[in-house]
């Protein structure tokens, strides 16, 4: 155990294990972060297309539109949407990506189609009395949702949306199916050298499980912030 | 509330935009491709006990096979491929046209079997075999019959594969470990061991199921990613590791090798087609190019 300990420590500081660790870190938050920000910005949009009043013919074909997309993405496993993503479909492109940004763009659209179902029950959550009141007060449908109905619901599925950025997280541990180092590739690495891997990856559980809970605490922060503006009607 | 929005979306963006530009400086002008655990992964990075030097300016892409380094070679993910020099003959013959191997050798490197390092009767055994196999050109047989393979323009084998026999892997039995034959392999590593349909074959999986058949146990190969080949050995009543495997000092540490069966092995740079850049060149003036990029 001790030697193993040895080994690890010195490929990780001795041998510059250090900077792929870092850098495996960086990528790791870069693709959850990035990832989240697109899926935020796609999910809220196809929020917006389900639940908006389907009287007119172009909200049914988007419905549908984005049914596949949702059905898509929530069908099939992520590591699978990233081959496809690196294997296939960039190659009938013919155009070269960095992997870093694929991974970034396939985890923000998979994420889009989790995001639209928080959303959605956020939207359907605030009452629908704060619709009818923005409408009669002569906003317009957009208007009202982005300033009224929409800060609302962000305050109802917060702890939802913590979720699903820790969930990202964790799935980043599969990008190096596309040649991304990231804080489990890193990690891997460093056993390889001794095939030494216990220490290795406890350290890597460790190291995830930290980052998890300070994603966690800073979730909880936001939210006592937010229900500053609440009504209390208890202590 | 609005305040509060604000500054949350002021935050993102400045985090944002740091997190961007570490991406982009990350200062690597060049990508080589290689598959993820082998000495060829040691080569671009660097390893002191194997005396390579690396490439400070090359980013090191680490696939699960080589077939996936080559395809993103294709698809202009990486400039270059190193790999093992069989597989990259296979390799070229399956990308007819589109790759092409400089057929210097930038390392050299030696095939053993990793045996279990609580089994010294085995490794015994099993050294035994391997000298008698060379004597009785059972060896030399094996390694033909894979040269003689001839491919299609497409790169489909058209002939030279009716002597070629699958291999079934026996079902894993842990209540007798004695009567069988474990081997961890990755059988993504033509011609040494990749599949026919659900049959293994290649030259370690013919060498592994003589060494079964002479010792009198059952096979069964466990196939698994390159990565965890060496670390499997001793663990979970694998036996043997049988993949193409270069002795190296670090895994000394974990497997005692056998005597090596394939002394002519070295890694290979593949490149497009049309690249003529290393055309002609010496091992020293390749390595030398490839920094200067």
């Amino acid at each position: 155990m001790e030697k193993q300990w040895n080994n690890f420590c010195r490929e990780l500081f001795d041998n510059g294990g250090y900077k792929d660790v870092l850098n495996g870190l960086l990528a790791t938050v870069e693709i959850a972060v990035f990832g989240l920000i697109i899926g935020i910005i796609i999910g809220t949009l196809i929020a917006m297309v389900k639940v908006v009043p389907k009287y007119k013919i172009l909200p049914r074909i988007l419905e549908k539109v984005v049914d596949v997309y949702v059905g898509f993405f929530r069908g099939t496993p992520m590591v699978v949407q990233l081959l496809l993503g690196y294997f296939v479909l960039l190659p009938l492109l013919g155009i070269a990506v960095d992997s870093i940004i694929v991974a970034i763009v396939i985890f923000g659209l998979n994420s889009g189609a989790y995001v639209s179902e928080i959303m959605r029950a956020g939207i359907q959550s605030v009452d629908s009395g704060q619709l009818e009141a923005g409408r009669a007060l002569g906003l317009s449908y957009g208007k009202t949702m982005m300033r009224i109905v929409i800060p609302q619901s962000i305050k109802n599925i917060l702890p939802t949306l913590g979720n699903e950025f820790i969930t990202l997280i964790k799935e980043t541990s599969v990008v190096s199916f596309i040649a991304v180092v990231d804080l489990t590739k890193a990690f891997r690495q460093i056993g390889a050298a001794h095939y030494e891997y216990l220490v290795p990856y406890v350290v890597l559980a460790l190291v995830y499980l930290v980052l998890v809970m300070l994603i966690a605490l800073g979730v909880k922060m936001i939210e006592r912030r937010f229900k500053r503006s609440e009504r209390r009607y208890s202590k | 509330m609005k305040k509060f929005f604000m500054t949350m979306f002021a935050l993102i963006l400045a985090l944002s935009c740091v997190l961007m530009a570490t991406a982009c400086s990350s200062g690597k002008s060049i990508k080589i491709g290689v598959q993820s655990g082998t000495t060829a992964e040691f080569f671009v990075k660097g390893n002191q006990e194997m005396l390579y030097d690396g490439f400070s300016n090359a980013e090191c892409m680490s696939y699960d096979s080589s077939g996936l380094a080559v395809s993103a070679m294709l698809n202009g993910q990486v400039n270059y491929v190193i790999v093992d020099n069989e597989p990259a003959k296979m390799l070229v013959a399956q990308n007819a046209g589109a790759i092409k191997m400089i057929d210097v050798p930038l390392t050299t490197e030696e095939y053993a079997l990793g045996v279990d390092k609580n089994q010294a009767g085995l490794l015994e055994s099993i050294n035994t075999i391997l000298a008698q196999m060379e004597e009785n050109g059972k060896m030399d047989e094996i390694f033909e019959k894979y040269n003689s393979l001839v491919y299609d323009d497409d790169g489909n084998v058209i002939g030279g594969d009716e002597n070629i026999v699958g291999i079934e892997s026996a079902a894993k039995n842990n209540d007798n470990p004695q009567g069988q034959l474990v081997v961890a392999t990755n059988a993504e590593f033509a011609p040494f061991e990749y599949k026919k349909g659900n049959l293994y074959v290649g030259i370690d999986m013919e060498i592994a199921q003589y060494i079964a058949q002479q010792l009198e146990l059952e096979l069964v190969i466990e196939n698994m990613e390159f990565d965890s080949v060496v670390t499997a050995v001793g663990k979970n009543n694998i036996d043997v590791a049988i993949a193409g495997l270069s002795v190296t000092a670090s895994r000394k540490s974990s497997v005692n090798f056998s005597s090596s069966y394939y002394k002519g092995a070295y890694q290979v740079l593949l490149v497009k087609a049309d690249n003529t850049e290393f055309d002609g060149k010496t091992k020293e003036q390749i390595i030398q190019t490839i920094k200067n990029k």
